[in-house]
């Protein structure tokens, strides 16, 4: 493929070239480790490259092509996880000192199925410290958003989405508690999606919260991480919470248009008085573009929606606090400055809030399901703003301050779909005056990512956001 | 609901084993007390529940 860029290109190009022998595994693989290798000093979106076992593996998946067998869609594409997600043999930090030295003996669930599929491992991504919030001095490095160096990612899956953005590697997973892959999805103009609770096994994640934990897939568009959500879902007997329920076939949803498709605009989440002007009218637009290419939209109204930033960290804190607990009674400053702050303030929330809390989530739940029963998918902004300076304080001024800036605020648009399991999804939908991406979201049924994938591919189609590309 | 201080918030943590620094004690009370509050709001909509509990018979029914 002369005169192109193959690290430029998407899954499904790099995919058909590789079908048509017009490139290899491996030349695709060494246009991504140069283009990270030239790149990766500025946004510090990889903590860990394996380049020569990146080699390796895409010399097998040449030669597996060569003597005919492919695997599928994914044969000998390169992808990169969240150091979150066990990688065998490979260094996982959780994006934390308290586990520099931690090195897997097997993969997470997820990791395992892409390898399996034939995509080719590039290496780790850098997060958001144990995932729980901003870092102030992250260990592995600043995560820099690639379309403004002076703006946060987002997080937890910070690198995830930027690594996509900048275009270091064509596919990521990330992990999502309470918007960890939607959040940097937006702000860094990607796609991300958290599937159904039970949908994609968490095996080999190292989560914050049970409850609400997801890992789910990132790319430069929604038939990318169709292909790789195809790759991921499905039952796990390593991981007794997946579903047994039979995997829809996402890439075929693809291209089936939005005629006749009912979408609700959150009314609650549209009138948000945290959710800045200028996203409000990039989703509004987003929404008549959608009308105007056939689909019908509606108001819809979800009541407790407004309490669901209360509600997740009633039960997220809580658990996320029980989780790391040994770590902040034996190694608190090896733990940065804003988790270690939000680890003791979660450590004090009464465990009787709890009952309370799920009693509600199971409420916000029916909720959303009866808003789901008028049309097919829900929308929404994914972000209240886009991606604001990279903090260099985090300080917390006041008790209004904690809770719009520390504690729930960014996350509340995201988190009421961990609270209630459905699968929730990503699209760029514009771009703001100083030209930072903004992400609609598109919330689906119960194991209905074929939807939120469908809608989200149409939207795409019909818009010019993914053509653009960050200049680094 | 009144405001915590930070001393109730540390002598909180100590009872739980916790040591909170004296630079992490202002930010981690603003964080509690934000919370507590938001928190207090969900007994608001959803009353604890009124059912009596359940009576344990040792030898069965």
């Amino acid at each position: 493929m002369s005169g192109v860029d193959l690290a430029l290109l998407g899954v499904g190009a790099l995919s058909d070239a590789l079908r048509r022998r017009e490139v290899s595994s491996e030349e695709i693989v060494r246009a991504c480790l140069a283009r990270i290798e030239s790149l990766n000093p500025k946004l510090a979106a990889f903590v860990t490259v394996c380049a020569e076992a990146a080699v390796r593996a895409a010399r097998r998946a040449d030669g597996e092509l060569a003597r005919g067998r492919s695997r599928g869609p994914l044969h000998g594409i390169p992808f990169a996880v969240k150091d979150a997600l066990w990688t065998k043999g490979v260094r996982t930090t959780n994006g934390s000192r308290l586990f520099e030295d931690f090195v897997p003996t097997e993969d997470a669930t997820v990791v395992a199925r892409l390898r399996a599929a034939g995509a080719v491992l590039l290496g780790k991504l850098n997060m958001m410290e144990i995932g729980f919030g901003p870092t102030l001095r992250p260990p592995f490095g600043v995560p820099r958003n690639p379309w403004n160096l002076e703006r946060t990612t987002g997080g937890s899956s910070s690198g995830s989405a930027s690594a996509v953005a900048a275009r270091l590697v064509p596919l990521t997973l990330g992990a999502d508690t309470g918007g960890s892959i939607r959040l940097p999805a937006a702000l860094c103009g990607v796609v991300g999606l958290k599937p159904t609770r039970g949908r994609v096994s968490r095996y080999g994640l190292m989560g914050i919260c049970p409850s609400f934990d997801a890992a789910g897939p990132l790319a430069a568009s929604a038939s990318d991480c169709a292909v790789a959500l195809a790759a991921i879902a499905g039952h796990d007997r390593k991981d007794p919470t997946t579903t047994r329920a039979a995997v829809d076939d996402y890439t075929g949803a693809i291209g089936e248009g939005l005629a006749g498709v009912r979408i609700g605009v959150v009314e609650e989440l549209m009138k948000s008085a945290l959710l800045c002007p200028e996203v409000r009218g990039l989703v509004a637009n987003a929404v008549a573009a959608l009308e105007k290419a056939g689909a019908r939209a509606e108001q819809i109204s979800i009541p407790l929606i407004d309490h669901a930033s209360a509600i997740y960290v009633a039960i997220a804190e809580p658990e996320g606090a029980a989780r790391f607990r040994p770590y902040l009674l034996t190694r608190p400053h090896d733990i940065d400055v804003l988790p270690r702050r939000r680890l003791l303030s979660a450590s004090l929330i009464p465990a009787s809030v709890i009952p309370c809390a799920r009693r509600l989530g199971e409420r916000l739940r029916a909720q959303v399901d009866e808003a789901l029963r008028a049309v097919d998918v829900l929308v929404s902004p994914a972000t209240p703003s886009a991606a604001p300076p990279i903090a260099t304080t985090g300080r917390v001024e006041s008790k209004e301050d904690a809770w719009t800036t520390a504690v729930a605020g960014r996350s509340l648009f995201t988190n009421p779909f961990n609270i209630t399991g459905h699968p929730a999804l990503t699209v760029p939908c514009g771009f703001t005056a100083e030209d930072l991406p903004v992400g609609l979201q598109v919330i689906g049924r119960y194991y209905r990512e074929a939807d939120v994938l469908r809608v989200a591919a149409a939207y795409e189609s019909i818009t010019p956001w993914r053509a653009r590309r960050p200049e680094v | 609901m009144d405001d915590l201080t930070p001393e109730q918030v540390k002598r909180m943590a100590a009872a739980i084993g916790l040591f909170i620094a004296d630079d992490d004690l202002e930010d981690v009370t603003f964080r509690l007390g934000a919370t507590l509050e938001h928190l207090a709001a969900l007994d608001r909509l959803e009353p604890p529940d009124p059912a009596p509990p359940a009576i344990l018979e040792p030898d069965g029914p």
